[in-house]
């Protein structure tokens, strides 16, 4: 599964801990959503860790950037606490890393 | 307020000209009036009583959609009012009036044929004696032996005297 | 050059002119900065669109003319010259200027001479001087703000960047067959130097309908690459260009390229200029130029926008800056009001008044005719027929309100007008005062609202000039500096009254009463009512102002206002407290050429009692009648309603005949029609009752048009002529004949 809820995530606080593994690209960016889709109105804040994205391709950016955007409409806050290498370059290539709270987990 | 016109106008515009004149029956004599301004003849029909008008204006019809005013040219003249038969007809013409032209019809009791008239044989109306207002005579023609009054159908249906004529006030009941 | 064309560009230009007279006359409060760099960015655009128009049509002292107009309108926006009340009074006479040379254009002259060019050169020295520019043979310095007139008309052409911009939509099937924007942006970074790229995402959807697997990403980018041409910069593109909108720029695009493609673009144009300055792509100046140039006319949202998602302000906002949620909603809200009054100024055509009357008068036709049908329908007694002459009428009747409602014009753009008057007569009469509108969008019957203009215009003119005190009287009296002047419409059971009222000295009795004395308008001794004082200044002759100021209180003002009101059978009113104001109500018949009748038969006739003026029918019970029992007054539910015989009335001066149905009618009990107008009731015994009926209105003519008491005829269905009562002058008799029979005065109204 690339999407996995950490354990410390925690009703409770409202803070869903999400990681994404190895891949964020078209291929798998249906069930991605899904996933997402069913956290959503759980939470009211969520931590992204993209660490271990070895393949990212723009589905994969758009689809956080519509993840920010659905989030925000709802007032809820959206940080990414990781970014592989491949993550961070693409995120630079289209200049939008100030789009993004990027900094540590919480 | 009578307006007095030169009726040797008539004379100086057309000297000899020949013009023609429809002519019909009111009150036993015979009139005739100039077919330019004529638009049509109806029957006497359905005649819509206008209130707190003067006799001599009979009401309106509809003529075809439109609302149009009906004298009654007998009780104009005379004070006697038209006596309805199956040939009273109702004539209708049109008047020019500040630039605007309106309808009028003019009940007549019998309306009987066009006939041309030499301007040359047209006199004068006689100043005396006339039971009509010699205003509204423009001349006067022998036809066939047959004395003829031509009207001046501009002067018999001014708008201005007509239209003074509605403000009357009604009486307190 | 076709006339017809030449026609339209002079309405489009006529009503610019009108946006720009507003946008000037809304520069009153000036201290208000952003007020009014709003005001003079839209009277740039204003003058700028006229521009571009006149050139199209090759009118070159238009051109010229408000060239020179929207280079100091330029020089306000940038700063560089702060607009005071002179400035504005010469716009004022600028704007006035162009439309005299809008029609002499009109009128097929090719050049302007004598009057017109003399103002033609006037003013552009007025206009010059503003931009430092003398008239030659003066020898005043003139600085450099010349050269930035003729720069500024420059840099219009061609843009500063010397960059490449490229634009790109990626379409929805983009990622799905297999192209990846990132390879494309990665690939420029090879030919050129990527100097930003910003990526616009507004076309994401929200989340439930959000497909992941289709693209919804555009960029607008900035390529450093001085030498490369735009072919191989579209070879990159090659392979993607059925699944992606591209633009490519060049260094120093002319204007009108950025143009194009910012309408082609799918977001609002004021975002992606936003965007392209950020990028570097555009100068501010440049893009603010560029969004005025827009054509005002097209849909002033986005080019293709219906398909796309707008884009909230307020998320933009949020997103690129920090900004409170206050400033954000009063920007969505700004943004929404644009919106309302571009689509509804966009919903509005030009018809021909000849074609609108046809057509008011042939649905008159088919109304009579349609009345005609459903009489006959009804002898027939076929249960299906008679359902659908229902539905006929039915929609008879909605086309009637249709095609009578075009004629209807909203009063607000007369009452505009005087905005302007009251300003100017303001500054020559040295007085402080403020015009306040309410009701503009009352409206009425076209052919009312041109004969009502000039009336109004001298009543308003009154009220300035003999209404409102001096300030320094006005502070002695402890009232405000600020005059006030206030205009109002409104609709009151079928009359629509407009009013203006002032709260300035109002009417002194005294004053005149004795000037009416002086000429002779009454006599001695003779007790006049406070009304019947007031309406002697409607006397031909009369005028107490102390001396004859241009505007008005010549002496043959108020008469003629009094005429015109009338002879649109209208009535006038007026209210005044001496030494607080005074109030002129003007009221008007809704004069719609079919209107919705009631009818009645009295004795051998039929009438028609306009509805909008009916409150209610009852019998006359005798037990209702009030005083002796021969009164002609009943107790209407504790009310006093006085009331008349409509066959006394009508009957009294025709042939006397009596029928038989006088006779059966009058052992019947008689019906009243209780009628309202002007808030008092008077009651008509009518002989029968014969239900609604629409009418179409047929004047009467000249012949009758002293007759009071009926205001028209009208046309049954049985091609019967019925007359309509005029209920206004009804009413006032019967309040009249009725007051003679009371003790006590205050029982009427």
């Amino acid at each position: 599964m690339a999407l996995k809820k950490e354990q410390a995530s925690n009703k409770t606080k409202g803070l869903c801990k999400l990681v994404i593994d190895e891949e964020l690209t078209i291929y798998v960016i249906d069930t991605l959503k899904q996933g997402l889709s069913e956290e959503i109105d759980l939470y009211d804040k969520f931590e992204l860790n993209l660490a271990n994205v070895e393949e990212v391709d723009s589905s994969g950016i758009q689809l956080l950037l519509a993840l920010r955007q659905e989030l925000m409409s709802k007032k809820k806050e959206l940080k990414l606490t990781a970014l592989s290498s491949v993550v961070a370059k693409l995120i630079d290539l289209y200049g939008i890393s100030d789009r993004f709270n990027i900094g540590e987990a919480a | 307020m009578q307006q007095v016109e030169n009726s040797n106008k008539s004379d100086e515009e057309h000297s000899d000209d020949v013009e023609q004149y429809l002519t019909f029956m009111l009150g036993g004599k015979v009139y005739g009036l100039e077919i330019l301004n004529i638009k049509e003849i109806i029957e006497y029909g359905e005649v819509t009583d206008v209130p707190m008008m003067p006799g001599f204006i009979s009401g309106v019809i509809n003529l075809r959609g439109s609302v149009v005013p009906v004298i009654d040219l007998s009780q104009r003249f005379s004070g006697k009012p038209t006596e309805h038969t199956k040939r009273t007809s109702i004539i209708i013409i049109e008047v020019t009036n500040d630039d605007l032209i309106i309808e009028v019809g003019v009940t007549v009791d019998i309306v009987n044929e066009v006939l041309d008239i030499h301007s040359g044989e047209i006199e004068p109306a006689p100043s005396l004696g006339s039971q009509i207002q010699t205003n509204f005579i423009r001349g006067m023609a022998k036809v066939d032996g047959k004395l003829l009054i031509l009207l001046d159908i501009e002067n018999v249906l001014t708008v201005d005297e007509l239209s003074q004529v509605g403000s009357v006030q009604i009486a307190e009941k | 050059m076709s006339d017809d064309s030449l026609q339209i560009f002079a309405e489009e230009a006529e009503d610019l002119l009108g946006v720009a007279e507003q946008a000037l006359l809304n520069l009153d409060n000036l201290d208000n900065e952003a007020e009014t760099l709003e005001g003079v960015n839209d009277l740039f655009r204003t003058f700028h669109t006229i521009k571009g128009a006149a050139g199209l049509f090759g009118l070159d002292t238009i051109v010229d003319f408000t060239h020179i107009v929207e280079s100091v309108l330029g020089n306000v926006r940038e700063g560089t010259l702060s607009v005071d009340e002179d400035l504005v009074s010469l716009f004022l006479l600028s704007r006035d200027h162009l439309e005299k040379l809008v029609s002499n254009a009109l009128g097929g002259a090719d050049s302007i001479t004598g009057e017109l060019k003399q103002t033609d050169s006037q003013l552009i020295g007025k206009l010059n001087h503003y931009l430092g520019i003398s008239p030659p043979d003066e020898n005043e310095l003139a600085p450099a703000t010349e050269g930035t007139a003729q720069a500024t008309k420059e840099n219009i052409d061609g843009v500063v960047n010397e960059n490449w911009h490229i634009s790109l939509r990626f379409g929805p099937d983009a990622l799905r067959n297999g192209m990846d924007p990132a390879s494309f942006i990665s690939y420029l970074n090879k030919i050129g130097e990527l100097k930003s790229v910003s990526l616009i995402d507004d076309a994401i959807p929200s989340w439930s309908e959000f497909d992941p697997e289709s693209c919804y990403l555009g960029f607008e980018i900035q390529l450093i690459a001085p030498n490369t041409n735009k072919d191989e910069l579209e070879e990159v593109f090659e392979f993607v260009k059925d699944d992606c909108k591209i633009s490519i720029l060049p260094p120093h695009s002319h204007i009108n390229d950025y143009i194009k493609m910012i309408e082609e673009l799918p977001e609002e144009d004021m975002r992606i200029g936003d965007i392209l300055v950020a990028c570097g792509a555009l100068t501010n100046l440049e893009k603010d130029n560029m969004l005025n140039t827009q054509d005002d006319f097209r849909d002033g949202i986005t080019a293709g926008g219906q398909d796309f998602k707008v884009p909230q302000l307020g998320k933009i906002a949020v997103e690129e800056k920090v900004v409170q949620q206050e400033i954000v909603d009063a920007a969505i809200k700004k943004q929404s009001n644009i919106k309302q009054q571009r689509v509804s100024t966009q919903q509005t055509i030009r018809v021909n008044a000849l074609k609108l009357e046809s057509l008011v008068n042939l649905v008159g036709e088919l109304v009579i005719g349609s009345a005609n049908s459903e009489l006959n329908a009804r002898r027939l007694a076929d249960a299906d027929l008679n359902e659908a002459m229902e539905n006929l009428l039915r929609l008879v009747e909605e086309v009637r309100d249709t095609a009578l409602g075009l004629r209807m014009v909203q009063i607000g753009e007369t009452f505009n007008r005087y905005k302007r008057v009251v300003r100017e007569v303001s500054r020559d009469t040295g007085k402080d005062i403020e015009l306040h509108i309410s009701g503009a969008e009352t409206e009425l019957d076209k052919t009312l609202i041109e004969r009502i203009g000039d009336p109004l215009m001298h009543l308003v003119r009154n009220a300035i000039d003999h209404g409102i005190e001096p300030p320094k009287i006005r502070a002695e009296k402890g009232k405000p500096a600020k005059g006030l002047v206030r205009l109002d419409a409104f609709h009151d059971s079928g009359s629509i009254v407009i009013q203006i009222s002032d709260d300035g000295g109002g009417l002194s009795k005294e004053k005149i009463l004795n000037k009416a004395l002086e000429k002779g308008l009454v006599q001695e001794g003779l007790q006049l009512s406070d009304q019947e004082i007031y309406r002697l200044i409607f006397e031909a002759g009369f005028s107490t102002a102390d001396k004859v100021s241009n505007l008005s209180g010549r002496g043959v003002g108020m008469d003629v206002v009094r005429k015109n009101i009338e002879s649109l059978r209208g009535q006038v009113e007026i209210e005044s407290e001496e030494g607080k104001g005074s109030t002129i109500s003007i009221r008007l018949p809704l004069t719609l050429a079919i209107i919705d009748g009631f009818q009645v038969r009295v004795g051998d006739a039929q009438y028609i009692l306009p509805l909008d003026m009916v409150d209610e029918c009852i019998e006359l019970n005798e037990s209702l009648r009030g005083g002796d029992g021969n009164s002609n007054y009943i107790n209407l539910r504790g009310e006093i309603l006085p009331f008349m015989h409509l066959s006394d009335v009508f009957k009294a001066e025709s042939k006397t005949e009596t029928s038989a149905k006088d006779e059966a009618d009058e052992k019947h009990r008689d019906n009243i029609v209780v009628v309202q107008f002007a808030g008092k009731k008077a009651g008509f015994v009518v002989d029968e009752l014969l239900g609604e009926h629409q009418t179409v209105i047929k004047p009467l003519g000249k012949i009758f048009q002293n007759l009071k008491g009926i205001s028209g005829a009208t046309i049954l269905g049985s091609g019967e002529v019925a007359m309509i009562v005029d209920i206004p002058e009804m009413v006032k008799r019967v309040i009249n004949s009725g007051q003679k029979q009371f003790v006590s005065s205050n029982s009427i109204h």
